[in-house]
């Protein structure tokens, strides 16, 4: 079967108005505009299958909602091939659009003025669900969110936690094959950011929809992703298993120790000499524990982005 | 069908949740309605007539407009800008809709709601005040109305689309919308008859598409210009043509449109 997602060799620019600064920069801008082209998204490729669920890490305008944009047929791509669900999005054919849900952090397509199940059974005439699925589907997404009680509320007096739940189950209601979070999390409490992973993860086990996430919480790609796109200035970095991206990038490891008094002492040494490394420690002091660590994963990505 | 039944009647849902606004709206109508009424009747209540208008007929003109404006200027697609530039727009645009039938829904049951007033409110001023009005018996007239009155509803889509969809080159699209406004409150027909004008200007508005919203269906109705039927001929290359246009610029618009802060 033909994976999921194609994206081949796909670039995006945008043409953005220059203005010199100023007030006679405005004046002047008036008369005559310049214009450059920025590219968001250069050159990219990938594929994913039925049921992965991807994470797309990448600092703040790396390209990462651009992408997300190109895959749901919001943008128009500059160049390059994009393929999702056997069709091209930008054509916006209904049977494309029936499998496939965006949700925006932050932004709602909930009715803001009423309760958040009109914007529920609104969703079920716009995708024509019938009746029984439909209340099937809503108490599981009811019961996994845990937002029984607040589904007769006015969406505008809601939390942003109880917000962001309601349109998850507004998005989900049609069970898409393809889901596009971008930053789910963003804004909600710990607490809030946890449920909504569990969620996440709890989802894609049981419906099998490809998931691709953004996010720039790395707690988010760490405790859901297997596979994770790297993305910076557009370009992709790295592309593969999380677990890989330690053993490509991380050139040393972290040697722990704590000594008699209680203390502790970290210590970074290059993969090939830990145990060189060890044994000069373990020579050196008196150690009640030592531990071998992998750098943690933000570190590495931050390295990753700070390097170029 | 259903989708757009949903649409609509979420829309009037979304209405009635304020019921200050909502009354509000309703006396601006009104209001809109006697300022020309007190006018008219201070010039023409004691009898006479102005370019071929006496009272009756200028009463007739003045109910026949507030009338069609509900029917044919629904002000939910005068949102479409904002949409835009708001990046609202992304929500209609994500779901298996089309967005031109969305915004028809919703102007839709905008137009219904006020008419439904309108209903309620012109036979009480009309008890109150008691102005004379020329009811139409000639079936033939009433029927070409009736188009006409369709056709108009779709030119004022369309003129709306075409103005939101600048939202797609321009940041701020205040200044054309209001542009857009003004023209209309006198282009239309709406503050006056526009045979009232010289003939040189009604020459000129009547190339243009706005008389065909409120002006041209009424004189329909009124049955007593001859050569208006040739104006309906007008009318309906000019929804032809607004037709092709908008489609052509909404397809332009939709290549460049970011979907920002969405």
């Amino acid at each position: 079967m033909a994976p999921t997602i194609i994206v081949d060799s796909v670039s995006k620019s945008y043409q953005v108005h220059k203005k010199s600064p100023g007030l006679w920069g405005s004046l002047s801008s008036l008369v005559k505009r310049e214009y450059t082209d920025v590219q968001a998204v250069r050159d990219i490729s990938f594929l994913i299958e039925e049921g992965e669920l991807v994470g797309f890490i990448g600092p703040n305008g790396a390209g990462k909602t651009t992408t997300l944009k190109m895959l749901s047929g919001l943008l128009y791509p500059s160049a390059g091939k994009v393929q999702v669900l056997g069709s091209d999005p930008w054509e916006r054919k209904p049977e494309f659009l029936r499998q496939i849900s965006l949700v925006m952090g932050q932004k709602n397509q909930l009715w803001w003025d009423l309760p958040a199940e009109e914007s529920f059974r609104l969703a079920r005439d716009i995708y024509n669900i019938p009746e029984p699925v439909y209340k099937k589907t809503l108490s599981n997404l009811v019961e996994m969110l845990n937002i029984g009680d607040v589904l007769n509320v006015q969406v505008r007096k809601l939390s942003l936690g109880q917000r962001m739940k309601a349109e998850l189950v507004a998005a989900l209601i049609h069970s898409p094959k393809v889901l596009f979070l971008d930053e789910p999390t963003i804004g909600l409490d710990v607490v809030m950011q946890k449920a909504m992973r569990d969620f996440i993860r709890e989802y894609n086990k049981h419906f099998h929809g490809s998931i691709i996430l953004t996010s720039h919480y790395m707690d988010d790609v760490k405790e859901l992703c297997r596979r994770v796109i790297v993305i910076d200035k557009g370009h992709i970095m790295f592309d593969g298993l999380l677990a890989d991206i330690v053993k490509k990038y991380a050139k040393n490891k972290v040697i722990e120790i704590t000594l008699e008094d209680g203390s502790k002492k970290e210590e970074e040494v290059p993969r090939t000499k830990v145990a060189e490394a060890t044994a000069k420690i373990l020579s050196k002091y008196t150690v009640v524990d030592l531990t071998v660590k992998e750098p943690e994963i933000e570190d590495i990505v931050r390295e990753m982005f700070g390097k170029q | 069908m259903k989708k757009y039944f949903s649409i609509f009647t979420i829309t009037l849902q979304e209405y009635f949740t304020y019921r200050l606004n909502f009354v509000m709206w309703r006396v601006r109508q009104i209001f809109v309605f006697l300022i020309p009424f007190f006018i008219w009747r201070a010039i023409l209540g004691s009898g006479g007539a102005i370019y071929g208008y006496n009272f009756p007929a200028i009463m007739t003109y003045l109910f026949g407009t507030t009338i069609l404006n509900s029917m044919v200027m629904g002000s939910r697609t005068a949102d479409l800008g904002w949409m835009i530039n708001s990046g609202y727009l992304t929500i209609p645009l994500m779901k298996p809709l089309s967005v031109f039938r969305f915004l028809m829904t919703r102007d839709a049951a905008d137009k219904l709601f006020n008419l439904i007033f309108i209903m309620v409110e012109v036979p009480l001023l009309i008890l109150i005040f008691h102005p004379p009005v020329f009811l139409q018996a000639n079936f033939s007239f009433i029927l070409l109305s009736i188009f006409s009155t369709i056709l108009a509803i779709f030119i004022y889509f369309f003129i709306n689309v075409l103005f939101g969809a600048l939202a797609f080159w321009s940041r701020d699209i205040w200044a054309p919308r209001f542009l857009l406004m003004v023209v209309m409150s006198f282009a239309t027909g709406s503050m006056f008859p526009l045979d009232m004008l010289p003939k040189v200007w009604q020459t000129v508005l009547l190339a243009t598409p706005f008389p065909y919203l409120l002006y041209v269906p009424l004189k329909l109705y009124l049955g007593q210009d001859p050569t208006i039927v040739a104006a309906f001929a007008i009318q309906i290359f000019w929804t032809v043509a607004l037709f092709i246009a908008t489609k052509y610029v909404w397809g332009r618009g939709m290549r460049v449109y970011e979907a920002e802060g969405r």
